[in-house]
């Protein structure tokens, strides 16, 4: 009796641990699958060195006579390419996180089965006259023995999968920040300069008027808001980033049942931060 | 250079050459006036080539960086692969279930004489292993 009580906790915490990682995995997958879907990119920001993206912000024929430079993209686009790489796999693995962890999967009803055998017996060998209270019993016991060996399994092989590949996935996501905040971001700033060198400096000096002087100002600061825009997005990106591994590490080594009341509570603090991060950001590229 | 530096030492590297731009356009734009086409011409091809630099290699640095962290990205594949395959089990292990349920269902409908039940019940069999 004492050890199906034990074996019903592990299970009942078996069964609370795999949700938690299936609600992570859900919130990982869309949050890296939005962070892929924002409009900036390496490419992007070639192009706009290209004459006729530059021309957007002039109506003149000045920019024709500036110095600008002729950027080639190709390193650009091999950016881009890795960087969708890295992307992909990351919502990948999450996303069968997620399927592997889901209720439905083993959501097998014995119920029916169970129903059936008992109205067998009651026909074929109605001598045995099993009480309701042993026919309920035999019920939650067939339920126990088709059901739970197969959640505890999948609940072990889930455990292993996130222990086993927490650290590389440290790393990748690592990188994902590292070209998020630090290559891109270093693009933005260089765009920015590139703009005020190329666009900006040549323009206000051969302009006249007050007004085209104003006007050009104007175009300038626009274009800087705007790509402080693009490093709010990227900021909020890193901070998802950052926040699941920190969730991932927390799930592999949270060592339920025991300790697992902390990262429980924990995981569902930042998983409905996780999603508001993830709202914010849909509005933020939108 | 690629082989001396890495992804890190690149970004600072773009940093400095970003830097180093800005300091000329803002020498530039305190100094138009006094400074000749040739002299002007001369400064805006600096910018021009430090502009291409820095702006590739901050690309570059993704190449890099991706490099540094390509066999951890195999690891993540590689456990993906190993979610999906287990994912196939278990819905095979569900399909099984689900028809040890049917049989049990038909071999009832069987007892009770019940025809409906019994064309149902194997209909179910047959479906569920042309499933498997």
């Amino acid at each position: 009796m004492k050890k199906a009580i034990l074996a019903g906790l592990v299970f009942l915490g078996s069964c609370k641990s795999t949700e938690s990682i299936n609600r992570f995995a859900k919130s990982a997958s869309t949050g890296v699958a939005e962070i892929s879907r924002s409009p900036l990119s390496f490419g992007g920001i070639c192009r706009l060195y290209s004459q006729s993206a530059l021309a957007q912000y002039t109506d003149t024929s000045l920019y024709a006579k500036s110095g600008h430079p002729v950027v080639p993209c190709g390193e650009y686009k091999l950016a881009d390419s890795l960087t969708n790489l890295i992307s992909q796999t990351l919502v990948s693995y999450f996303t069968m996180l997620r399927d592997v962890s889901d209720k439905k999967l083993l959501a097998y009803d014995a119920r029916d089965l169970i129903n059936s055998l008992t109205d067998i017996q009651s026909r074929v060998y109605p001598a045995l006259s099993l009480s309701d209270e042993k026919i309920s019993s035999v019920k939650g016991l067939l339920n126990t023995i088709l059901n739970e060996p197969l959640k505890g399994y999948r609940y072990k092989k889930l455990v292993s999968t996130m222990q086993q590949n927490d650290v590389a996935l440290g790393r990748v996501l690592a990188t994902y920040s590292f070209i998020l905040d630090t290559a891109l971001a270093g693009e933005i700033n260089q765009a920015k300069e590139n703009y005020t060198s190329f666009v900006y400096a040549p323009l206000y000096e051969w302009s006249r008027s007050p007004v085209e002087k104003a006007w050009i100002n104007q175009q300038y600061r626009q274009f800087l808001i705007s790509l402080e825009n693009e490093k709010v997005n990227i900021h909020q990106s890193v901070r998802m980033l950052i926040l699941i591994q920190k969730d991932h590490h927390m799930l592999a080594f949270g060592k339920p049942p025991a300790g697992f009341a902390y990262t429980e509570a924990e995981i569902s603090q930042d998983i409905v931060l996780l999603n508001k991060m993830i709202m914010e950001f849909i509005q933020l590229i939108q | 250079m690629a082989e001396s530096l890495d992804a890190h030492q690149l970004i600072q590297l773009a940093q400095s050459l970003t830097r180093m731009q800005s300091a000329i356009t803002d020498y530039e734009l305190h100094h138009y006036t006094e400074l000749s086409p040739a002299q002007k011409n001369k400064l805006e091809d600096s910018l021009s080539q430090l502009a291409v630099a820095a702006g590739r290699i901050y690309a570059y640095s993704v190449q890099l960086e991706f490099q540094e962290a390509a066999l951890q990205l195999e690891e993540i594949k590689q456990a993906t692969e190993g979610l999906k395959k287990f994912l196939k089990t278990a819905q095979k292990i569900q399909q099984v279930l689900d028809i040890v349920g049917s049989v049990a269902s038909l071999a009832d409908s069987i007892i009770s004489h019940d025809i409906g039940g019994i064309t149902t019940g194997i209909d179910g069999v047959i479906q569920m292993l042309g499933n498997n």
